[in-house]
């Protein structure tokens, strides 16, 4: 059935959203027109204002209404460090966690040669400069486990051999609660590579 | 409903799909290249995602009638070294190369166990120029690419030793003479071109030869299309070099 063609047009709009289908969105469309018009403004508004307002920091690529963003601009952090993260949801996981103080820097994805993505997509030139200047002392690989979230590391780590920067990988293993009868071959042979001395 | 059975596989690419499945492309020793669906499995519990993984021989099982199937089962063979560096992005560009040339739901057995072959020298660490030609002349001759290297296309005498030959796409190999349109690249003497039938890259000239030759032969059937991981490389090489600066 089709409904008019402003609400056909809402309706196929709300389904580029991840996860919702048709039916879904023609939910969501009549819920917003027909009971809750105020919120449906208000989403509009929002929509609209992000759009314009919101861009890429120009430091660190993460989503911001600034040129530098607040994480960049911030003076109480560790300027010596930087997180290489893939998505700016990896960023929010980071500090929600609130154990690292240093700043960021999003890829925005990761290498993969067969989606067209390469290190001019991800924005490795801006990276390098980054670096070079905030003279840092150490860089965090946080790229996603999976061999293309490895490669990205491990190419970004091959540029910075033989300079004095410390180049760090996240470690990979067993989730906390996790039991290790249920957790795949692949992140045991990490964990166990990945093992450490036992501390006081 | 058609049921397949630890099928020996290679992940050559995976991308999400919908909230939380996968879509992945493998090379299959009896199927070909072929493109399934993994339901859930980005979900935390699900064990699967941790098995997929490029450049490991898995087994894997599936079902469905359609031309996407569904995955069912993983297995791993045996866990290989992470490659790295120049090796890992060699076994990019292999996928890629895969990707773009081997026809999907094709089965390409000589093709597999050249890939086979050229994963276990990968992980080696053997020279990797040999390597990769090995395996690009297994697969341009699997792919029909190919001409006589026996036979001049333009006169259809024997190929001799001493003269030169260019390569024209879809013929074969003509003699040339020094007023040839043809730049240096695509310059073969008859020498060279025996050694390349026997696939004998022991000589340095031979090498470089069969990499001049391949090259022109994958940018002929990529027609157009471009290699990013290709670039990836060649980024690489030109931004090390700013970093030392």
């Amino acid at each position: 059935m089709s409904f008019s063609p402003l609400v056909d047009e809402l309706i196929e709009s709300l389904r580029c959203l991840p996860g919702v289908g048709s039916k879904s969105a023609q939910r969501m469309a009549l819920q917003l027109l027909e009971r809750d018009r105020y919120s449906a403004a208000r989403l509009s508004k929002a929509l609209t204002a992000s759009l314009d307002g919101v861009g890429r920091c120009q430091q660190c690529q993460n989503l911001a209404e600034q040129d530098i963003c607040k994480i960049c601009t911030n003076e109480r952090r560790n300027t010596g460090v930087i997180c290489v993260v893939e998505t700016p949801s990896d960023l929010m996981a980071i500090e929600q966690s609130g154990n690292f103080n240093g700043r960021y820097f999003v890829l925005m994805g990761h290498l993969s040669p067969i989606d067209g993505i390469g290190p001019e997509e991800i924005g490795i030139d801006k990276l390098l400069r980054f670096i070079a200047e905030a003279s840092i002392h150490e860089l965090i690989l946080a790229t996603n486990s999976g061999v293309e979230g490895d490669a990205t590391a491990l190419y970004i780590a091959d540029l910075l051999d033989g300079s004095d920067i410390l180049v760090t990988k996240i470690a990979h293993g067993i989730p906390v609660g996790g039991q290790l009868g249920y957790v795949d071959g692949s992140t045991l042979s990490h964990a166990l590579a990945g093992r450490k001395p036992v501390e006081d | 409903m058609s049921t397949v059975t630890r099928e020996p596989v290679y992940l050559l690419h995976s991308r999400h799909y919908r909230e939380t499945s996968l879509l992945i492309d493998v090379f299959s020793l009896n199927y070909g290249v072929l493109r399934l669906v993994v339901k859930g499995a980005l979900r935390p519990s699900n064990p699967l995602k941790g098995l997929l993984q490029l450049f490991q021989p898995l087994l894997i099982s599936w079902q469905g009638r359609s031309e996407l199937k569904n995955l069912t089962d993983v297995e791993f063979v045996h866990s290989m070294p992470a490659l790295k560096g120049d090796y890992l992005y060699s076994g990019l560009y292999l996928n890629e190369l895969i990707v773009r040339l081997v026809h999907p739901n094709d089965p390409s057995p000589e093709v597999f166990s050249a890939y086979v072959d050229v994963m276990g020298s990968l992980v080696e660490g053997r020279p990797l120029e040999t390597i990769l030609r090995i395996f690009e002349f297994r697969m341009l001759a699997d792919l029909g690419a190919f001409p006589s290297f026996t036979e001049d296309a333009g006169s259809g005498q024997s190929i001799n030793s001493r003269a030169y030959y260019y390569w024209e796409p879809e013929q074969g190999f003509i003699e040339t003479y020094k007023q040839s349109p043809y730049t240096q690249k695509n310059i073969y003497s008859g020498a060279e071109l025996a050694a390349l039938s026997e696939i004998d890259f022991s000589r340095k000239g031979t090498l470089f030869a069969a990499k001049r030759l391949c090259r022109l032969m994958i940018e002929y059937l990529l027609d157009g299309r471009s290699l990013k991981s290709r670039e990836l490389i060649a980024k690489s090489r030109e931004l090390k070099k700013l970093c030392l600066k």
